[in-house]
Formats: structure tokens, sequence, C-alpha cells
């Protein structure tokens, strides 16, 4: 009954790198987020549903395309971004990081409630823009644009968002106050605006990633929550320690969930979270993980 | 530069500081010296903001310090380099170099800078943290000398540093002075700040017991000493 | 909570310790009367309010209790209590309804399938602290769930059902809801006088040095990771025994059972209630339950509420409803 079929297996491949794509994007954000406010972004599922929400409406009301809500959607949730930091979470820096982990979760129910009472619990639907429609075939599958464009879109994201902590006088700053914040303030710098600016940085890039899914997952309250569950346990596996190791693990996890659709279906829910207890079971810090 | 007044400041719940006084005059090289444990890390702290809780008062040109958050406090041209050294480990050499913003203008060129400390210009592109602990030192003096700021305040900048790293730190410091620098050197070595400073704070339990002028200095070394004998 | 900041939480267990009580089981005169107070209520509620919303309401202090022996007791924070819920219902319900299972003989295999999950989730988990292990335990109890949606055995969406309520020992009939009431009564005032010993025990002592510094815990002598383990398979043994009883009174166990919601409200019940206290778990599960009751004809307004409520005590009552009483009063509860 296992006759494994390579086109299948390739194609469903090429499918979890969609999905791979965007854990990667969700838990980079977790991680900037994470490193700098020693918050875990519960709510991080909801910024990324309000993504979707925002080009939806962005649609809606003002007749903008795909192309404007890609901008805008992301200006407008990384704006909610600065005011939950401001009204909420900066409170809680001085108490025990787990109290960060519920206030966001306490965030999230609210969002998803709120947009649950707006628009109701069924999902929505979201055009694919024009000049993505229509498929190529690469022989072993029929490949849509849309979902190519997703995958080359999301790396080269995560890659430029590598390269401006890494590599530029700002991703420095951001480093060097995760490192030591207080020294970096007592340098000149305003680490609350910081902060701030980081966390709405952070959910914006969930934004974009809801935009990006809008045409492929469907639209609705709870796309958030789901993925947040699994981009969890992908934190988990990866460690929170490296923003490149966060990229790949999201990628090849997505690779993974793609196999397991072809080989073992009634596996692939789970195979992500079965892979978080072995990464456990052997390498307890996570695959990019700094020792403690 | 600076007149501290009345000055008490609390760690958590332990009063550190107990209504300590001092003076740093513009373009002097200041010393604070005292054992372990006899606030001189809680007086620069408390200079840049950054302990939890002070009263007092801290004058800088007309503004109370304690009023400010720490970087405002970097804004008026005070800089810090601090016991640990505070390199930053995700940051290369250069870029632990460049990060501390430039708060005012007439700040160190970056060329003078490489001049005054070649092994930084060699090892840019290094983890901060892989310096020897003497180059750690001389990267931690050097990016505030970029910034502009006028007013350094320097942390032990010789503890467990080899006898030969001490002379260049020495070396370093006296060539700021040369500059017009005002610098605030917190030390538990009498030795070494004799021939730097223009005027020395004994500091014993949180509060200046005593100030000497250089000339005074040699006289009162015997004192001084016992002071800071542990 | 762990960690040298988690002051706040502290304090109650602290100023109880201080001024050193008498103590009977764990109880003390203030404990005492607080609990007399609830036994009293428990006869007089049937009167006032419907009995299986009552009993629902003592199920979920069961599992609160469960839940907080584990958050506020150990510094342990689980964001997978729905896995040892979901499963000792799921398994409670298949003992009762297909093998035939007596009341109490199902109510043990719900109870010892929670117990193992728990052993086996507790050694996956412990293997990093804080924030990890409440991501750890979300996503394996989120596998779970998986799990019990394909899983032939629950009955994938439409759960087990027409699970019979059966008697005990064989001499009261639980088929009406007046014995079915007194037994869960019973139950739960057993349950509560349990955890209270338990948390008040050497064991307990001992859980709450590693809550509130597990170096100086490790450094005199005591495994820490045992010791965690230990009160993390307890508390999914005692979540699983409350699952059960709730299965046997709903006649139900379903996929919302094993779903995020759940550990997100007992999470909830505890901070409303009082992490790290002995009243909190009832408190919190009445002032939630009877939120969820009424507001539920209106759908996802619960989760709205819910949403805020986590918010608000979050940033202003930390110390949850019984954590400020306790403060006002002085007294530990």
């Amino acid at each position: 009954m296992f006759e494994l079929d390579l086109n299948l297996i390739l194609g469903q491949m090429v499918l979890g790198l969609v999905n791979g794509v965007f854990y990667a994007i969700l838990s980079l954000g977790l991680a900037i987020i994470f490193g700098l406010l020693g918050v875990i972004n519960f709510a991080h599922g909801v910024f990324f549903m309000l993504g979707a929400f925002a080009a939806y409406l962005l649609a809606q009301t003002l007749g903008i395309g795909y192309w404007g809500a890609l901008l805008l959607a992301p200006l407008m949730v990384g704006a909610l971004g600065l005011v939950v930091e401001v009204a909420l979470i900066r409170h809680l820096y001085r108490l025990d990081h787990l109290y960060g982990l519920l206030l966001t979760l306490g965030l999230a129910l609210f969002v998803e409630g709120f947009v649950r009472i707006v628009f109701g619990p069924q999902g929505l639907p979201y055009e694919v823009p024009p000049s993505l429609r229509g498929a190529i075939n690469l022989g072993f599958m029929v490949l849509p644009y849309y979902r190519a464009w997703v995958v080359a879109a999301g790396i080269v994201l995560c890659l430029a968002t590598w390269f401006v902590i890494e590599r530029t006088p700002l991703g420095a700053k951001l480093r060097a106050a995760t490192d030591n914040p207080q020294l970096v303030q007592a340098f000149g710098i305003n680490v609350p605006v910081m902060l701030t600016l980081t966390y709405a940085a952070g959910v914006a890039l969930a934004a974009v990633g809801g935009v990006m899914a809008a045409p492929i997952m469907s639209v609705d309250p709870a796309m958030g929550t789901s993925i947040v569950i699994v981009v969890f346990a992908v934190v988990v596996i990866g460690g929170m320690g490296s923003i490149l190791g966060s990229i790949v693990t999201g990628l090849c996890l997505g690779l993974l969930e793609g196999l397991a659709k072809a080989v073992f279906p009634q596996a692939s829910s789970t195979v992500i979270f079965v892979a978080m207890v072995i990464v456990l079971v052997l390498r307890p810090r996570g695959l990019f993980g700094k020792m403690a | 530069m600076l007149e501290i007044r009345g000055l008490h400041a609390w760690y958590g719940d332990s009063h550190v500081l107990h209504g300590l006084a001092m003076d740093i005059p513009r373009g002097r090289v200041v010393s604070l010296l005292g054992r372990n444990g006899a606030g001189k890390s809680a007086t620069m702290r408390t200079i840049m903001g950054l302990l939890g809780k002070a009263t007092g008062e801290i004058n800088c040109n007309g503004v109370n310090l304690l009023k400010l958050r720490p970087d405002q406090i970097a804004r008026k041209g005070i800089a810090l380099c601090p016991e640990d050294r505070g390199i930053f480990p995700s940051l290369t050499v250069t870029e632990n170099l460049f990060l501390p913003p430039v708060v005012a203008a007439g700040g160190m060129d970056i060329a003078s800078i490489y001049a005054l400390f070649p092994n930084i210009r060699e090892r840019g592109a290094s983890r901060g943290t892989q310096l020897s602990g003497g180059e750690q030192q001389m990267l931690a003096i050097a990016r505030i000398l970029r910034t502009g700021a006028r007013l350094l305040l320097l942390d032990e900048p010789t503890e467990g540093l080899a006898p030969v790293i001490v002379q260049q730190i020495a070396r370093v410091i006296r060539e700021i002075k040369e500059l017009g620098y005002t610098v605030l050197l917190v030390e538990q070595k009498a030795h070494f700040v004799e021939s730097l400073a223009d005027i020395h704070y004994l500091i014993e339990n949180g509060t200046i017991v005593d100030r000497l002028e250089s000339a005074e200095f040699a006289a009162s070394r015997d004192r001084v000493e016992r002071l800071l004998a542990v | 909570m762990s960690g040298p900041d988690a002051t706040t939480m502290d304090k109650p267990a602290v100023s109880a310790a201080a001024s050193r009580p008498a103590q009977f089981l764990g109880f003390t005169p203030a404990r005492a009367i607080f609990f007399l107070l609830f036994a009293a209520f428990v006869v007089v509620a049937p009167a006032l309010l419907y009995p299986i919303f009552l009993m629902k309401v003592y199920c979920f202090i069961i599992f609160a209790c469960a839940y907080n022996l584990l958050l506020g007791y150990t510094g342990l924070m689980s964001f997978g209590h729905a896995a040892f819920f979901g499963m000792g219902a799921y398994l409670c319900g298949y003992a009762a309804t297909r093998w035939g299972l007596p009341f109490e003989l199902a109510v043990l295999t719900g109870t010892g399938t929670a117990a193992l999950l728990g052993l086996l989730f507790g050694w996956i988990a412990i293997r990093r602290t804080g924030l990890y292990f409440a991501m750890i335990t979300l996503a394996l109890a989120q596998m779970v769930y998986f799990v019990a949606l394909q899983a032939p055995f629950t009955g994938g969406e439409n759960g087990i059902q027409s699970v019979p309520r059966g008697s005990v020992l064989g001499i009261v009939d639980l088929s009406s809801n007046t014995a079915l009431y007194w037994t869960v009564s019973i139950v739960v005032l057993a349950v509560l006088a349990l955890y209270n010993r338990i948390v008040h025990s050497p064991f307990g002592r001992v859980l709450r040095a590693i809550r509130n510094n597990p170096e100086r815990a490790m450094s005199l002598g005591y495994d820490v990771d045992r010791f965690k383990i230990a009160a993390f398979t307890l508390s999914a043994a005692l979540s699983g025994f409350a699952a059960s009883l709730k299965t046997v009174v709903f006649g139900i166990a379903t996929l919302t059972d094993v779903s995020t919601v759940v550990s997100t409200e007992v999470v909830l019940i505890n901070l409303v209630g009082g992490i790290g206290t002995i009243f909190g778990p009832v408190v919190g599960s009445f002032v939630i339950l009877s939120l969820e009751h009424f507001l539920a004809p209106y759908g996802p307004w619960v989760l709205l509420l819910q949403g805020l409520v986590f918010m608000l005590f979050v940033l202003v009552f930390r110390q949850g409803i019984v954590g400020e009483l306790q403060k006002r009063l002085r007294v530990g509860l």
C-alpha cells in the first residue's frame, strides 16, 4: 500500500514549502520580539490573522487590491502593535516573563472574539491578484504562480530581515539592546521607544504573512490561533537564539509536513509536534539554541 | 561640569549612597578611590541614571540629572565605560565601536581613534567578546571617545589587567586629558591614579570621607592605603 | 512561577508562613472557616441554582485545583492541560460505554490514562523551563487534539455520547440528579481538603521550594526534575479525574474537552481566583463558569470577555480575587 509516488512527494513538498514560509515569517517575528522584550507574543497569530482581514477590508471598502494591501495592511497592523505595546505590554517588563505570555494570550482571545463578532466565524474569500493567476507545469506538478510567488517573496522577506538584523547599524542596535538594554540606553538610545518599534515591526511582519496567506487560506478568525501553536513548536525545535536558525527551521518543517502529506497523510497534522518531541529528547536546547 | 550634593541612592532595599557630595570641574581628571562596596560604582551608575532610586542633586549645567532618563543624560555629553566593560557579545568589534550614537559635535574622529588603538582596527570583524581583556577595555574607552561626550566615567579601567596594559591605559587617559576631556576615574589602586588625577576623592560607606588635591596626595598616601586595605 | 522577579506571587505564601497559626491537616482556622463556608454553600446551593451547572462548577474546581498545584505551588505553567482533561474524559466515557465498566472503574480508567499521559508529557516538557515549558505543553496538547480528531475510539466530531451514569459501589443509583449531586459534592469537598493537605505536606513544601528557587532546592539535595515530574503527573491525574466526573455528569466526552479552549479556561480560572491559593480554584471556577453560562447565547462575546478578563487580571489584579482577599484579611487562604 505504500507505493511511493515521487511526483506526489515532490509536489506536496513544494506546497509544504508554502506553509514553511509562513512558519519562518512568524517564528522570525516571535524570536525578534522575544529577544528584545522577553515576551512570547501569544497574540502573534492574531496579528497574522488581522493582516489577512486588513487586506480583505481594504479590498471591500476602498477597492485596494493585493499589492496595495501588501504595503498598507502591515502598516495598519504595525500601528496597532504600537498601541498594544504602549498600553499593555510595557507594564509587564519588570515581572516574570510568564505574565507577558498570559497577557498576550488574553489579547489573542479578545481580538479573535472581536473579529468573530464583526465578521462571523466562517471564512471569507480573497482573490488571487490578476497578475499572479495561472499556473506553471513543472513536470511533477502544476504549480500555481501565486504559490511560487509566496515561496519566493517569503524567502526574500526572511533573508532581508536577517540582513537588516545581522548586517546593518540598525540591527546592531537591536542586537546590543538584546544583550544589554541598560547600557544601550546609557549610551543615549531611547530603549523604551526601541521596544515599542520592535514590537510593532514584529507584528507588522506577521501581518505581511497574513496578507500573503489571504488568497491561499480562507480569511477566518481562527486562522491565527491554529498557526501560532505550530509556530511555537517550530520555535521550540529551532531555539530562539539565532535568526537564520528560525528561518531554516520554519522552512524545513514546512517541507517535512509536505512530505508527511504525501507519504502518510494522517500524520501530517501531528508530524511537527512529533519532530518537537524527538528534538526535545535528543537535543533539549533546540537545533540552533544557545547553551544556557 | 558636575556638582553632586546630598546624594542618596538605593540598590533595591539597600541604601548604598549616604549624602554623597563632590565636584567634577571641567577639563580635570577626578579620581574616586575606595574599597569594594564603598559605593564607587553606585556613584557612577547614579550619575548615569541607572540605579533604581536616588534623591539629592547632580547638577550638570543647571540641570538636575536625577530627573532624566539614562538616554537623556547621555545626550548631555556624559558617557560611561562600565566596570564589566560592557562589550556586546552579539556585535563585532567595529559594530561595538560605532554603536553609541554621536551626542554632540567634537568627538574624536575615527582616524585618531584607530591611531590611538591600533588593535581595534585589526580585529574589527571579530566578535567583541573574542578580544583579550585589555583589548576589550581599549574598545570600551574608544567607543565613548567617538560620541562627542565631554565627561567620561571610567569604572575601574585597570581591573584584572596585566601591568603593561595598565600602562597603556594610563597613557590613553593622559592623552584624553590633553584633549580637554573631563574624566571621573573610579579606582582601587592609589598608585595608578596618583600621577593621573588632579583631584582625589576618598569614598567609604557611601559617603565622601576626604578630598585631596594632587599636591597633597603623596603626603597622605599612608592614609589612602589604609582606607583601601581590605 | 519561578525566577527572582516572581515576588508578587510568592508574597502570600511567605506572609502565611510567617504567622504560622495552628494547623490541622493543613487547615489553619481561617482556611477551616472558608472550607466550612463552602461546604455550607454546597448544601444550600441546589435550592438556588441548577444542579447540573453546580456539578459542572465542582468538576472544574477539581480541575483548577489540579492546575493550581502545578502553577501556583510548583511554578510550572502548562498550556496543555486539555490533553489530560480530554483524554481522561474520552477514556472514562469509552470504558463506561464500550467496556461496560462500572462508575468507579470508568473514573479510574480516565484518571489512570491522564496520569500516564502526564508522566510522559512531564518527562518530555521538563527538559526546558519557563516560557519554553509553556510552549511545549501547548504543542503536545495540540498533538493530542489532532490524534483525538482522527482516532476512531473518540468518535471524531460526534464524541462519545450516552455515557451511562451507573451507581456508586452498586448501592447509590446515580441516575437521579439529586444522588449525583450529593456524590459530586462529597467528592469536590474531599478533593479540596486533599489539595490543601498536599500543598501543606512536606511534599508540597519541596514543590514550593522548587518554585521559589530551583537551584537552591537542588543544592539542598532534592532531585528537582523528579519532583517536577511527580507534581506534573499528580496534576494530570487529578485533571483526568475531574474530566471523568464531568463525563459521568453530562454523559458525553467531546473534542471540546481536548481543545485549547479548555487549557486556557483553567489558566483563566486560576488567574482570576488566585494563583498559589487554596480557595482560588473555587472562586475562579464560579466566576468564570457563571460568566460563560450567562454569555453562552451570545457566542463570540464569551471569547472577547475572557480576553478582557485575562488582560485585566494580569495588569491589575495579578494576585486574583482570593489573593487580594488574603492581603486584606492578612491570612493565608
